[in-house]
């Protein structure tokens, strides 16, 4: 098998919930939706306090083409329309509360929830239907889709892939929902094929998910067009540059290049399935497959959940143990680390780490090792970033490409300082930000 | 001939020839400086510290030279060094302006406002402020990890057992590195003649102040009816005081039922209670 160069083996620890269905999960009595769940200008409420709302009913609008909308996830009531802890940023965000009206039957909003023929649909209609529908990037990195799927003229498209590699351990929920919703996937995907004008496609799945390529492959069927690849199980297989990469040998320019520039557009196995539901079903992005899971929960396993249900309810149900010490929003790698679990589920949150084991702060100095080097997978020296963000040297810092760095995590894991190379990153960006906006 | 004598000849011979090249460079290459500028740079501290907006001592003496900059914008230098350049360039100086030194608008330390998670990230306010807005429970106190202290390149400012910043005002020059350093902005140059300040940046409600921090200020005004008219104004969900000529806070700092209020002395600040009867 082809593969990237660097990238790392961490135990993968899929095993507990791999074989574990997806479940619808109960509906919760109130959602908190943040109407910053996406890359991009932040959402601006439309509904006030005390307004009736349906399911699927728009209740914040994009500003802007780089943002995307918000539609309630339940039936209910507005309780109140303030702000709310992201757990992406962990600040507040404004967001809207609904409380659940649990005497009524769910009802859909008008114009929602009517399952279409598609054949005639154009390609416009198609990336408008999944503009109106709020769909973001649904591996983590919520970048509105219907901005990847408008790529400028001069950059044609020629190549789709599909990205259900799931390399950031413990999560299992793009595996199930290949698993159990192949053929929704695939109708997602070839939506998204009608919308580029493109003819080929690539579906990516890791080898240590052999039923899912066997699921993938049964659904793609006949269609040439459509090829299922296996992937060598290595993270981060799932990142868009080492995806094509492995996937087609072409190399994503550095300096702020984008899979657009080699003719590609990577999404994500559940934004394909969001895809799906929104052009195939009318239906708003308003939940997600989400996987809980971690040491910490008695209950490990894969859910269906509405979109700004609260997290607490979800490890509760889980059974979270008294020992858990640490929760992680998204995987462990990759993951933002959580202060508290009152914070509502996103477009992004793809896992819940309940994580028991003692994390350290203590940390060595540099020895020189290389072993970063060898694990980025981006061809960076992560020592040197680390280095110089250390002496506060952003000139030295940029001069190593810190910018390139995706914060992926490779050389934090085999680091054995065990440097916050990462952190060391995220801060000497953000150093480097103040600083432009200084001058 | 001995080797010896030989290569001391030899050696000889060259460093003659060099010395005449140097010579004709120096003369050839020659390019006219402002010999003010060596003057100058003679006539300021040294601390590169930036605070007059240059870079470094050198940079300023150079902007001072080349008229482009005035003479009395070395704050760690003073009167002193402001007369020094001035003399110099032959520019008056007014040197009667008051000092300034820094203070810090925070005394939320260790035991009167907790923190929200364990921080294990690295030992830098600005690191630490990116990790889920900061550990500390107000969202806009003192982070504790010292990046001021680090900052200053006077070694005026030592960590105290709060983990709340202490600024020796005998070391303190007032160049400003602490003030840009902090994440939070809760460094602050203030005149050394004021009588109090207020230690708290807080802007959240009153509710969340209570909950977070047992000395921060809840907007209950109390302070604004117990000074006289215009000395404290509302910025926000916080008291700030306007400093006018020979106003007493005394009042104000006393009615304080939060204990925001700090006196300041000669020697530094002082605070109004004690630690003890803050946290009963």
């Amino acid at each position: 098998m082809r593969s990237f160069k660097g990238g790392v083996h961490p135990d993968d620890r899929k095993q507990r919930t791999a074989g574990l269905a997806l479940v619808e999960a109960p509906l919760p009595a109130r959602v908190i939706l943040l109407m910053s769940q996406h890359i991009g200008a932040p959402a601006r409420p439309v509904v006030a306090q005390g307004e009736r709302v349906l399911t699927g009913q728009l209740i914040g609008e994009p500003q802007g083409y780089i943002s995307a909308p918000v539609h309630s996830s339940v039936t209910g009531v507005v309780a109140a329309v303030e702000t709310w802890t992201s757990p992406v940023s962990g600040t507040r965000v404004p967001a809207v509360i609904i409380e659940r009206d649990a005497s009524v039957r769910e009802r859909w909003a008008e114009g929602t929830d009517l399952p279409q023929p598609d054949d005639a649909l154009a390609p416009e209609q198609i990336r408008d239907l999944i503009q109106a529908a709020g769909v973001v990037g649904m591996g983590g990195a919520t970048f509105p889709t219907h901005v990847k799927l408008a790529p400028p003229a001069d950059q044609p498209i020629d190549t789709v892939i599909l990205n259900g590699a799931e390399c950031e351990p413990y999560l299992t929920c793009d595996h199930r929902l290949m698993l159990e919703r192949s053929a929704d996937i695939l109708q997602g995907l070839r939506f998204l094929l009608r919308a580029l004008n493109c003819e080929r496609a690539l579906i990516g799945i890791e080898s240590n998910k052999p039923d899912a390529f066997e699921a993938m492959s049964r659904a793609v069927g006949p269609d040439r067009r459509i090829r299922v690849e296996r992937l060598p199980a290595k993270y981060p297989q799932g990142g868009e540059h080492q995806l094509i990469k492995t996937l087609t040998g072409r190399e994503v320019p550095w300096r702020g290049g984008l899979p657009m520039a080699v003719g590609v557009v990577v999404q994500n196995v559940a934004t394909a399935f969001a895809a799906y539901e929104a052009v195939a079903l009318r239906r708003p992005l308003i939940r997600r497959a989400l996987t809980v899971t971690g040491e910490g929960v008695e209950r490990p396993g894969n859910y269906l959940v509405r979109i700004g249900a609260p997290i607490a309810e979800l490890l509760a149900s889980a059974g979270l143990r008294p020992d858990a010490k640490k929760l992680i929003c998204g995987g462990p790698l990759m993951g933002i680390a959580q202060r508290s679990a009152d914070i509502p589920v996103t477009k992004g949150t793809g896992g819940l780490l309940a994580l028991t084991e003692d994390f350290s702060a203590e940390f060595g100095p540099c020895i020189r090792c290389g072993r970063c080097v060898n694990a980025c997978p981006y061809g960076l020296t992560p020592a040197e970033i680390s280095r110089a963000v250390e002496r506060v040297n952003l000139d030295a810092a940029s001069d190593w490409n810190i910018q390139e760095c995706k914060e992926c995590g490779c050389c934090a894991y085999v680091c054995p300082a065990k440097r916050p190379i990462v952190h060391q990153v995220k801060f000497g960006k953000a150093q480097e930000k103040s600083a432009g906006a200084k001058a | 001939m001995g080797l010896i004598p030989s290569a001391l000849l030899i050696m000889g011979v060259m460093g003659i020839l060099f010395g005449i090249g140097l010579a004709i460079a120096s003369r050839y290459f020659h390019i006219e400086s402002d010999s003010r500028v060596e003057q100058l740079i003679a006539c300021l501290p040294g601390a590169n510290c930036g605070a007059c907006g240059h870079a470094g001592c050198e940079g300023y003496a150079q902007a001072v030279a080349a008229g482009s900059a005035a003479p009395d914008l070395c704050i760690p230098g003073g009167p002193k060094a402001a007369l020094g350049l001035g003399r110099i360039m032959g520019i008056e100086v007014d040197v009667n302006k008051q000092p300034v030194r820094a203070v810090v608008h925070c005394q939320g330390g260790t035991g009167r406002c907790g923190q929200r998670f364990a921080y294990h990230g690295l030992a830098d306010c600005r690191a630490a402020n990116l990790v889920q807005g900061g550990p500390k429970r107000c969202e806009y106190g003192c982070l504790g990890l010292g990046t001021c202290a680090a900052a200053c390149p006077f070694d005026a400012i030592v960590m105290g057992a709060d983990l709340i910043p202490v600024i020796d005002w005998d070391k303190c020059t007032a160049c400003g590195a602490c003030v840009r350093a902090c994440p939070r902005a809760l460094i602050d140059l203030l005149p050394a003649n004021v009588s109090h300040l207020l230690a708290c940046s807080s802007q959240d409600k009153a509710s969340v102040v209570r909950e977070s921090c047992s000395v921060g200020c809840i907007a209950c005004w109390i302070c604004i009816k117990n000074a006289p008219e215009g000395a404290i104004v509302k910025k926000g969900n916080l008291a700030q005081l306007t400093y006018p000529q020979g106003c007493d806070y005394s009042r104000a700092a006393e009615k304080c039922p939060m204990h925001c209020f700090v006196k300041v002395e000669a020697a530094g600040i002082a605070l109004m209670h004690s630690p003890q009867a803050l946290s009963q």
